[in-house]
């Protein structure tokens, strides 16, 4: 894991004096609200439905224990004993004071975190496949090359005010968990003829109001070219964005307005320009963060491992977790493991400060005391040893988290909606409940296979509803909620939007809508075709009709 | 309106004029840039004394070059404090050359400095409201305000990577290994 330097540490230690000082601003009333909001927002503090909400980053999603129980200590001293994993890889903490957070956020600067642009107009927490560097498939993993974009975005003097917040994934595996065609900028860690590692640049990717999945941009950039290349992206967007119209102000619309070859040209004119203020990519810059990821001290362990074997053969929950959680890893006799926040009827990605610890505990005992969070609001113990995985689970077990539920139908992504967001339409959080309740099952959740439901609470689509298999979004209409659904969403390499089926259903409807497609699905189903695989080959249009059948 | 170089308020001695004006002035003249790149491209002087340019937001990047000497002040608009394209048009400024006082104008908050120094810009002339609410004490704490960053953009200090990278050569030379 990255460890800050002298230089890392003045930094974020000058950002938090910083904050103290403007909210004292705030205070004493030489600050209007107006000047404030958006220093608060790059400082990742929102004004929620009910109280101010802090979101603290976790770059690239990976943490280690002593931040993981920072990150509890916190949700005790200053918020309700509980944080919110979201689907950026960040954490949300609900009902903090305003006085208090600028010491939240000294005590986070003391275990190497910050809130910093977890909001507002700028390039925003950089995310990552959470299985990087332990994936088997991985060309090379992501985690040097994010962690030195984090660096060169933080509070960059060009790009602090773009016109709308701007989002960087990255992933170092041709399987595409970090939904690298969703983002502003994408990318994608690729070899090229010459065996050099570089990036496929993806651009204009995004959901929101209007959904775009991302176009390569270029093929090919080599790393130490990168910075420059983001840098020349930047700028045409920080020069030609819309600024009239928050809603047409991401780089996706500007990207479909000038096409993406002139936006192409307008890019790689300003890369190639002479005398271009190409930024520091120093190769030893690189080097030195390599060498914090080179991983883990691993034991040379067989890969087949009998405990592990019998412990499968005996009992028959662990096994049912161990097939659905648990993921091969590069070095044999490891896996890398899943802990699912889903609790069928739990808040999805809640966690509460004493989970946060055992999380942390466990994974200093078992997983060299690393762990990751998903994008599917999970966590992830990234290095456990074969045998000790039965023990892990049982432990797993005695804190509410060992349910085997990864990737299927109760694995469900919710934004927070209108239980404390001010721009929801509708609650996402009850319909992730009733849903999940519905169908708490495991058995019949494992017949029913991988299928992801995705809810948001508004077109915003934080909730990422419009690639969930199934995707549910609330309206509002004559002072009710409804929820529409989409299917057939795809947040992989086969990136996919969901297709809007109709009319909305009432809160009371949707979780039996939900039913009528999933039993369709059952039925019509060839052999181990996926949900995904079976709409694609059904086609929407015939799920459609068999949900609005007897609509009225 | 308020001018504030290295955290102080400042008097300023530019007079804002159209260019035609301007050829009949002995002081120093800030002119629009349009009517700037159209005399110059057709080659007309505009008197002796020193000459500003106002560049507004909107103004295309790319034809941002070619100041002749006589030019000393380029000024660009910031129509917002949220309207950060000034911070891009002043790279292109300072790349093409520039190496004059480069002016930002606009409701700007002393939170900004920072990032417009690093920018490359020299002063900051505020609408005289914010000047009265944000008075110099603001402004000059925020002038020395994360004196590292992580970009070497176009201040003058070694970014935090070229520090690194420099504490990393030292090093090396101390222990008498030759630097690669
Ligand atoms: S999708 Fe809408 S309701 Fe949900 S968190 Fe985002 S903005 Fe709020």
């Amino acid at each position: 894991m990255y460890r800050y330097d002298e230089f890392d540490h003045a930094f974020v230690h000058e950002r938090v004096a910083q904050f103290r000082h403007q909210l004292q601003g705030r205070i004493d009333g030489t600050l209007t609200e107006e000047e404030f909001r958006p220093l608060r927002l790059m400082n990742g503090v929102y004004l929620q439905l009910h109280a101010y909400m802090l979101r603290v980053a976790i770059p690239y999603g990976t943490l280690s224990s002593v931040q993981m129980h920072k990150l509890a200590e916190l949700s005790q001293r200053y918020d309700r004993g509980y944080g919110h994993f979201t689907t950026r890889q960040n954490i949300q903490y609900n009902w903090p004071k305003l006085r208090d957070i600028p010491d939240m956020l000294n005590e986070l600067a003391e275990v190497e975190m910050h809130a910093i642009q977890t909001s507002g107009n700028c390039i925003r927490n950089i995310t990552c496949d959470p299985f990087a560097g332990v994936a088997d498939d991985e060309v090379e993993d992501p985690r040097p090359l994010a962690e030195l974009i984090r660096q060169w975005s933080t509070l960059h003097p060009e790009f602090s005010y773009l016109p709308r917040k701007f989002k960087i994934a990255v992933t170092g595996s041709p399987q595409d968990r970090a939904a690298v065609y969703f983002h502003d900028i994408g990318l994608r860690i690729v070899r090229n003829a010459a065996g050099d590692t570089g990036c496929e640049v993806i651009v204009g990717g995004g959901q929101g109001r209007t959904p775009v999945v991302g176009k390569v941009l270029a093929q090919f950039v080599a790393k130490s070219k990168l910075l420059a290349y983001l840098e020349s992206i930047l700028r045409v967007y920080n020069l030609h964005g819309r600024r009239d119209n928050k809603y047409k102000a991401r780089i996706k619309i500007l990207v479909n307005s000038l096409g993406l070859d002139e936006f192409r040209r307008e890019v790689e004119l300003d890369f190639a320009s002479p005398g271009g203020h190409h930024p520091d990519l120093d190769e030893s810059e690189l080097a030195r963060i390599e060498q914090y990821f080179a991983g883990p001290a691993y034991l040379r362990l067989p890969a087949h491992n009998a405990r592990l074997a019998a412990a499968l053969a005996t009992d028959p929950a662990f096994g049912h977790w161990y097939k659905q959680n648990v993921m091969t890893h590069k070095v044999p006799g490891y896996a890398a493991v899943t802990v699912t926040l889903k609790n069928p009827g739990g808040i999805p990605g809640d966690a509460t400060a004493a989970q946060m610890v055992a999380l942390a505990e466990l994974a200093e005992r078992y997983s060299f005391s690393e762990l990751r969070i998903t994008h599917a609001q999970n966590v992830v113990l990234p290095d456990v040893r074969g045998d000790d995985l039965h023990r892990l689970w049982q432990a797993l077990g005695e804190h509410g988290l060992s349910e085997g539920n990864r990737g299927l139908i109760t694995d469900i992504i919710a934004c927070p909606g209108l239980d404390y967001c001010t721009l929801a339409n509708a609650r996402s959080i009850p319909i992730a409940q009733t849903i999940a309740k519905q169908f708490s099952d495991p058995q019949r959740q494992r017949e029913i296979g991988p299928l992801t439901i995705n809810i948001s609470g508004c077109m915003n689509a934080c909730g990422h509803h419009h690639v969930g298999h199934i995707g549910i979004l609330g309206v509002e209409k004559g002072g009710q909620e409804f929820y529409q659904i989409t299917l057939g969403g795809d947040s992989s390499l086969s990136a996919q939007l969901g297709e809007r089926l109709g009319p909305g259903f009432s809160a009371n409807e949707i979780t039996p809508a939900i039913e009528k497609l999933v039993d369709y699905y059952c039925e019509h189903r060839s052999e181990a075709e996926t949900f995904l695989q079976c709409v694609r080959r059904v086609g929407v249009a015939k799920f459609k009709d068999v949900l609005y059948a007897n609509y009225t | 309106m308020p001018i504030i170089r290295k955290g102080i308020f400042v008097s300023d001695h530019w007079h804002e004029c159209a260019l035609a004006e301007s050829v009949h002035h002995h002081r120093d003249c800030i002119v629009p840039f349009d009517g700037w790149i159209e005399s110059r491209a057709r080659g007309s002087r505009t008197g002796e004394a020193g000459l500003g340019i106002l560049v507004g937001p909107q103004v295309c990047a790319e034809s941002l070059q070619d100041f002749d000497p006589q030019v000393q002040l380029v000024v660009i608009e910031f129509s917002s404090a949220g309207d950060g394209r000034g911070f891009s048009l002043a790279g292109y400024v300072r790349r093409a050359g520039f190496t004059g006082e480069m002016r930002a104008r606009g409701p700007l908050t002393p939170e900004q400095y920072p990032h417009l120094t690093a920018c490359g810009f020299d002063t900051v002339e505020v609408p005289e409201e914010l000047a009265q609410r944000h008075g110099e004490l603001s402004w000059r704490r925020c002038f020395g305000a994360y004196p590292n960053r992580y970009q070497s953009a176009l201040g003058t200090r070694a970014s935090i990577v070229q520090q690194r990278v420099g504490d990393m050569d030292s090093r090396a030379a101390q222990r008498g290994e030759e630097l690669v």
